[in-house]
């Protein structure tokens, strides 16, 4: 089985800075890192390369530092790397791009990519590649098994799981904190730059032209941003029912309902 | 002139940061409570890798140099103590003994599963009668056939209970002393004739395992005389300048907490209607902390560097110890005051630290012997010869 798993670096928000009143990002002092969700993305598909025989080629696309990424990956266990060298894009040309190296790659089993992406939130990578690919898609999946040439894979809803099951090839997105990624051991972080490859591509090696893609970039439009309103830290009640039910009480008479 | 870590050392760096707050610093309480480290923590942190950082991937290591290796002890002497003593007794010295002077087939058969954390390393010099004064070892080794038989003990050995193999310093010619009469050995745990003595009850790292081991006729092959007979106490001098310099980066990292500690205690914190950290009094304290801390953190990467570059970098391997140690257990005071009566609170974060940081100014090597050391050297080079 062949997997191809996307990765793609962001800044980490813990280190990005939120401007509350122009809701926009500052970037100065941020680091970068994998996209977490492409990293719970990365975990699923070394998982089932534990249970199975599979191979596990780490895909991303961006500028030529984005290969830190990948060697991060090869780290965790990634038996390939690729990186399609080149200037970001909007969200369906990023697709294009993918789809492009996807065909250069041969062919694969499952496609797995991050639900969304940190930062401003943006989800449609992965759907819109699935079209590209013309193979079915299983969206927000949190676990994700195959057998006979199916992946079965549990799929978050906003109230609860659906499992779905989708004929091979296929391409799922993960959501993030599906799971918990593993760290890469000492030994292979340092093998992983000393030692691996990361094999690096242009847009031009994948047929396509850089003007041309730069020409029809920019065409979504950013209608508003805004900071996403803080919401009320929830409370788990915990303890046998009877104490559980005596607490929520309590809380439920001091809000004076 | 270059002060930006490696890409492979900054992802190291990131790795065993995210490993110890989420493995380590959750269990440092129940680590200082229960007196040990526990086992199952032990084997996570050997798969991940930690025990063989500065080691050649070739004997299990992860080929990290001493730079890695420093990185590692200071972001592991963030979160406990205890655990830094491990690691720094087992790789520092106990492993670093035989990975500088073994024989190949020594580091086929000890190192490699040191450095993939199957077992412990110790190293035992210290003895009641010599301490910093390591010369006057008395723990003798006589030879018998193909083995020699040891006599004696050693006291206060960091991991001396828990270790598999330990790097060991005999005399072997009373009368040659320091120059030529000691020899160091490679003990296995399972030797007849050696065994545990009394456990030590300390003031800090209370999960770091401290102890006497006792040498009564105990069978040590000659195979495992580590390096050249006579030339032991070579041999444990280079380890402790491995060992001094990763103790200074443990040092680094400890003081690195306890200024977060302050910094969000501070910031939290009221008195007289506003954070105290709108106090200049405190302010102070802080200003310092930091300044120390960004100094001893120059000094400790430029003596990995030096060290990973082949250059002679022992006295500031002293230097970082001395002023590691001295520069933690100011910030962990200087931690404790800011926290008030927080801070003196027993299993506080901070007053656990204040206890922590005390044996860094004694063990590998006191820190007056430090400053011996480091003067001698110093006037070494004016032609004058110090005595002790």
């Amino acid at each position: 089985m062949k997997i191809i798993a996307i990765l793609r670096e962001r800044f980490d928000p813990k280190t990005v800075r939120v401007s509350r009143t122009r809701g926009t990002l500052d970037t100065r002092r941020a680091r970068k890192f994998i996209n977490p969700s492409d990293k719970n993305g990365l975990e699923e598909a070394l998982r089932l390369k534990g249970s199975q025989k599979a191979k596990v080629v780490a895909l991303s696309f961006g500028p030529p530092e984005s290969e830190d990424v990948l060697r991060e990956a090869l780290a965790m266990g990634a038996d390939e790397a690729v990186l399609i060298s080149g200037e970001s894009l909007d969200e369906s040309l990023e697709a294009l791009v993918l789809s492009q190296a996807m065909g250069k790659l041969g062919k694969f089993d499952l496609v797995i990519i991050g639900h969304q992406v940190a930062g401003y939130g943006a989800s449609q990578v992965g759907p819109r590649l699935a079209e590209l690919l013309g193979v079915p898609q299983i969206t927000r999946v949190q676990e994700v098994e195959t057998a006979d040439g199916k992946a079965k894979a549990k799929s978050r809803r906003s109230e609860g799981y659906a499992l779905l099951e989708a004929p091979l090839p296929a391409l799922l997105t993960v959501d993030g904190g599906a799971n918990k990624p593993r760290y890469p051991t000492l030994p292979a972080i340092i093998s992983a730059y000393q030692e691996r490859e990361v094999t690096t591509w242009t847009v031009v090696d994948l047929g396509l032209d850089q003007a041309t893609l730069s020409e029809r970039d920019g065409k979504t439009e950013v209608r508003e941003t805004y900071a996403a309103e803080e919401r009320e830290k929830g409370e788990r009640i915990t303890g046998d029912a009877v104490q559980a039910v005596r607490i929520l009480l309590g809380r439920l008479r001091g809000r004076g309902l | 002139m270059d002060f930006e870590l490696s890409k492979e050392h900054q992802l190291l760096q990131r790795a065993v940061r995210e490993f110890a707050e989420a493995e380590i610093a959750p269990l440092s309480a129940q680590i200082e409570e229960k007196k040990e480290i526990p086992r199952n923590l032990i084997e996570k942190m050997a798969e991940f890798g930690l025990f063989g950082v500065p080691f050649a991937r070739e004997y299990g290591g992860a080929g990290a140099g001493e730079m890695g290796y420093c990185l590692m002890m200071e972001e592991i002497g963030k979160v406990s103590s205890s655990v830094a003593a491990l690691l720094g007794a087992h790789i520092g010295i106990g492993s670093m003994a035989i990975y500088l002077d073994g024989t190949e087939e020594q580091k086929r058969k000890y190192l490699v599963p040191l450095a993939r954390g199957e077992k412990i390393a110790a190293f035992a010099l210290t003895e009641s009668g010599a301490g910093s004064d390591a010369a006057s070892i008395q723990l003798s080794a006589v030879r018998d056939g193909n083995h020699y038989v040891l006599n004696g003990s050693k006291i206060w050995i960091t991991n001396g209970p828990i270790a598999d193999v330990i790097g060991l310093f005999a005399v072997t010619d009373k009368a040659l002393g320091a120059r030529g009469g000691v020899t160091a050995f490679i003990v296995e745990k399972g030797f007849s004739g050696f065994s545990i003595g009394t456990i030590d009850e300390k003031m800090g790292i209370q999960g770091s395992s401290t102890g006497e081991l006792v040498f009564e006729d105990c069978r040590v092959p000659v195979d495992n005389v580590l390096g050249q007979f006579g030339a032991g106490f070579i041999t444990a001098m280079k380890a402790l300048d491995i060992g001094r310099m990763g103790l200074g980066a443990a040092s680094l990292g400890g003081a690195e907490a306890a200024l977060q500690k302050s910094l969000e205690y501070a910031k939290y914190r009221e008195q007289f209607g506003r954070p105290i950290a709108h106090k200049q009094a405190i302010q102070f304290m802080i200003a310092d902390m930091a300044t120390e801390i960004e100094a001893l953190r120059s000094l400790v990467y430029r003596t990995a560097w030096m060290a990973d570059t082949g250059q002679e970098f022992r006295r500031l391997a002293d230097i970082c110890k001395l002023f590691g140690s001295e520069v933690a257990s100011r910030a962990a005071d200087r931690a404790v005051q800011i926290h008030g009566g927080m801070g003196y609170m027993r299993d506080y974060f901070v007053e656990r630290m204040y206890r922590d940081a005390r044996i860094g100014e004694i063990f590998e090597g006191t820190n007056e012997i430090q400053r011996i050391v480091i003067a001698t050297d110093l006037f070494r080079e004016l032609g004058v010869r110090i005595r002790p």
